[in-house]
């Protein structure tokens, strides 16, 4: 993908795919006579700064929806808690088989609803906040890594704090895209 | 009368720069004219930033123009003062130049 090109969608996180473009395009003309390394400092440091500016211009709504992406987490997880009761009963209490929670079957169980959940609540994020995705999921992300490391709360496990800094974001960029699409159609 | 914005420095510098560039104020150009009047070189996540609060405060205005093929196909977005910049810089200026009478600042001749 052509540098240009992949600056922009970096930058079309945090601003307008007008603007994205237009900061692309002028870091692009003066990394000519300053280098590929400069350009994507420039470029990093931008989208940061873009991305601060959107949490410090109004850090009560984004606070606000971070706390109810939490809850989406926290009815996504109960939900699961539930189904995961069921699946139990009938697989230990109906086969009769132990149940063997280190196997992978069992694994793919757990990780699933932390991946689901992730990208569904990037989603939620990007359609209650259009245009300020990326700093309501900063946010949030950073709510649930404390629920998750909070004994007695989460599932205390730093892995997954690291799966919904990851996927979190995922979630947003697909919703902001579909909505990019959908003001495009119109 | 109506009472104009308050501006930060960097604010100042960035209005002041776009009104000494007239029409072929952007990104780079502005970057440019700042370092050569003032000696720094400002970041550009500081400048892009500040140039969409000024725009939000509805003190300057931006349009697109062509794309180039130096700049990888992308238009570059060119800035103007509007009436209510013009006035919040004048503004600024006037309290800057008050504050300014009787001092004496070395190397500085102030009429």
């Amino acid at each position: 993908m052509h540098k240009t090109h992949m600056a922009e969608r970096i930058l079309g996180l945090v601003t307008n795919r007008e603007r994205a473009a237009a900061v692309a395009g002028d870091l692009t003309e003066k990394a000519a006579t300053r280098g590929g390394a400069w350009f994507w400092s420039c470029v990093l440091r931008t989208a940061a700064s873009l991305l601060w500016r959107d949490v410090s211009e109004s850090p009560g709504r984004v606070t606000g929806l971070a706390f109810a992406g939490l809850a989406a987490y926290i009815g996504i997880d109960l939900l699961f808690a539930g189904l995961s009761g069921v699946a139990f009963f009938i697989v230990g209490g109906v086969s009769g088989h132990p149940i063997q929670l280190d196997s992978i079957g069992w694994k793919v169980w757990f990780a699933a609803p932390v991946l689901v959940s992730s990208l569904l609540v990037g989603r939620i994020l990007a359609r209650w906040a259009p245009g300020r995705e990326l700093a309501a999921c900063v946010v949030y992300a950073v709510l649930v890594s404390i629920y998750n490391l909070t004994p007695m709360l989460g599932d205390n496990g730093g892995f997954t704090a690291l799966l919904c800094l990851l996927i979190v974001p995922a979630g947003a960029a697909w919703g902001r895209s579909r909505r990019i699409r959908a003001t495009r159609l119109d | 009368m109506k009472t104009a914005p308050s501006l930060g420095e960097f604010e100042q510098v960035v209005l002041l720069a776009i009104l000494r560039l007239g029409d072929n104020a952007y990104g780079v150009s502005i970057s440019a004219e700042i370092t050569s009047c003032t000696g720094r070189d400002p970041a550009p996540g500081a400048l892009y930033t500040t140039l969409d609060r000024l725009e939000d405060k509805g003190l300057i205005a931006s349009r697109m123009g062509d794309p180039t093929p130096q700049r990888g196909g992308r238009a570059k977005r060119y800035f103007t003062l509007n009436a209510k910049g013009l006035r919040a810089i004048t503004h600024a200026q006037q309290s800057y130049r008050r504050l300014l009478e009787g001092c004496e600042l070395p190397g500085l001749t102030y009429a």
